[in-house]
C-alpha cells in the first residue's frame, strides 16, 4: 500500500466517525454535548497539529548544531594535506629522475614538465572553489 | 579481493570498503578528501579502495585524480570516469559495477562529508549488522556548518514534511554519506527510478520496504563554500515533486 493510500485511509475514517457524530447518522440519539463537540473537532485537530508543527519545527531550527569544531578541523586539515601532498609529489619527482643526470640539461626540463604536472595536484587541492558551477540543490 | 558475506559481527580480516566518490568540477577538493580518506583508512586499519567516478568535469578533475593514482598507487585509486555529466543515480550503479568490496561508501567529494566518520560508519554497521548505516545531521551530535537562519528553517521544514509524509524511519533522507552491505546496495539501486538527490530519499524509503535493518551515525556537515545562498524556487519545486511522487507511488 502506498503513503498516498495509507493517508486517504486514515483521513476517511476520521470523516466518516465525524458525520457519524456530528449528524447522528446512526440514529443513536446522541445528547445535544457531544454534536457540540464533535462537530468543530476537525478544526481543533488541525489546529492543533499546526501549532505542534510550528513548534517543532521552530525548535529544531533553533537547536541545530553549528559545528564550528567541525569546520575549524577540516581548514587546519587542509593545510596539512596540502604540504603532505607536496612531500609525495616531490618524493615522486625524485624516484621519477636520476639525481644523477641532474646537469643534463634536457633532464632539467624534462624534470620540470613532470614537477609542473603532478604539482598541480597540490596546487589545486584547496584552492578557492568556483561558485559557478556549484549551485546547492538540497533542500534538506 | 572480492568477497561475500551475509553479515558479520565482528571484525573480518576479509571485509573491504569501496569508496565511491562521484565527482563534478572538484579538482580542488578530490585531493583533500583523498588524502582524509587514506588518513583515517590507514589509522583504523581497514581494507579499501576508492573509486572516483568523474563525469567528464571541464576543470580537469581527472587529470588530478591520475596523478592521485600514481601517488597513492592503482589498487587505491580506481578511476571509473564517464565522457559526460549523466547525473548522480547513474554514477552509482556505475561505480558499484566496479567496486570489488563487500561493503560500500557513498559520499560527497565536496568535503562536507569528513572522512573521520567512517570508523564510526564500520563499527555502527558491525554492532547492529546493520544492512544500511545512514549519516544524520538531524540527530544527536550531528549538525551542520555553514547555513544560515534561512537555509536551516527551510532545511528543517522540508524534513519535517518530508518525515510526516513518508515515515522513512531514518532522520537524514538526503543525506548522501551512507555505508552499505555491497549486495544490499546493488538490490535498491535496481529498484530506484528518481534522479538526482530525490534517488537518495527514495534509496532508503526502499530499503525499509524491502525489510533492510538501517542503523545512523550522527555526522558534522560542513557545507561547501557557496558564493550567495542560491536555494531558490526551482529546487523547491524539484523537491516537492520528488517528494509527492514517493508518497504517491511508494
Ligand atoms: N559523477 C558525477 N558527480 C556529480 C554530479 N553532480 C554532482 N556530482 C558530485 O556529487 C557530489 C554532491 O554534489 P553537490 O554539488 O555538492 O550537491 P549538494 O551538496 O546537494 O549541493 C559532489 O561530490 C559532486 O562533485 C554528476 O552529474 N556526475
Ligand atoms: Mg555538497
Amino acid at each position: 500500500m502506498t503513503k498516498l493510500l495509507e493517508w486517504l485511509l486514515g483521513v476517511s475514517a476520521v470523516v466518516v466517525a465525524w458525520g457519524l457524530l456530528t449528524f447522528d447518522l446512526l440514529g443513536l440519539r446522541l445528547p445535544q454535548a457531544y454534536r457540540d463537540v464533535a462537530w468543530p473537532m476537525p478544526m481543533y485537530l488541525l489546529l492543533v497539529f499546526g501549532c505542534y508543527s510550528l513548534a517543532t519545527v521552530g525548535y529544531r531550527v533553533a537547536t541545530f548544531n553549528d559545528c564550528e569544531e567541525a569546520a575549524k578541523e577540516l581548514q587546519a586539515q587542509i593545510q596539512e594535506a596540502k604540504q603532505d601532498l607536496q612531500k609525495r609529489v616531490e618524493i615522486l619527482i625524485q624516484r621519477l629522475i636520476n639525481p644523477g643526470v641532474e646537469l643534463w640539461p634536457l633532464a632539467q626540463l624534462l624534470k620540470e614538465m613532470i614537477r609542473q604536472r603532478l604539482i598541480k595536484v597540490c596546487r589545486m587541492a584547496g584552492t578557492q572553489a568556483s561558485h559557478v558551477e556549484h549551485e546547492p540543490t538540497r533542500l534538506c | 579481493m572480492a568477497s561475500r558475506k551475509s553479515s558479520s559481527k565482528s571484525r573480518d580480516e576479509n571485509d573491504k570498503y569501496s569508496v565511491l566518490l562521484p565527482t563534478y568540477n572538484e579538482r580542488e577538493n578530490l585531493p583533500l578528501i583523498v588524502w582524509l580518506l587514506v588518513k583515517y583508512f590507514g589509522e583504523s586499519g581497514y581494507d579499501f579502495e576508492i573509486i572516483v567516478i568523474d563525469d567528464g568535469s571541464p576543470d580537469g578533475t581527472l587529470e588530478v585524480a591520475e596523478q592521485l593514482q600514481k601517488i597513492y598507487g592503482e589498487d587505491k585509486i580506481l578511476l571509473r570516469p564517464r565522457a559526460k555529466k549523466l547525473g548522480l543515480g547513474t554514477a552509482y550503479i556505475h561505480g558499484i559495477k566496479h567496486a570489488t568490496g563487500n561493503f560500500v561508501f557513498i559520499m560527497d567529494a565536496d568535503l562536507s562529508h569528513h572522512p573521520k566518520f567512517i570508523a564510526e560508519f564500520i563499527e555502527k554497521q558491525q554492532e547492529g549488522g546493520f544492512d544500511l548505516v545512514s549519516g544524520t545531521r538531524y540527530s544527536g551530535n550531528g549538525g551542520v556548518y555553514g547555513w544560515d537562519l534561512r537555509r536551516k528553517l527551510i532545511s528543517r521544514g522540508a524534513n519535517y514534511i518530508t518525515q510526516v509524509l513518508l515515515r522513512p524511519g531514518a532522520s537524514d533522507l538526503t543525506g548522501s554519506f551512507r555505508l552499505y552491505k555491497k549486495e544490499v546496495l546493488e538490490r535498491l539501486v535496481e529498484q530506484c527510478v528518481s534522479k538526482g538527490y530525490v534517488f537518495q530519499m527514495e534509496i532508503i524509503i526502499r530499503a525499509r520496504q524491502l525489510g533492510y535493518s538501517i542503523g545512523e551515525v550522527p555526522i558534522s556537515f560542513v557545507d561547501r563554500v557557496y558564493g550567495e545562498s542560491k536555494l531558490g524556487g526551482n529546487e523547491i519545486v524539484s523537491f516537492l515533486k520528488g517528494l509527492l511522487t514517493l508518497f504517491a507511488t511508494t
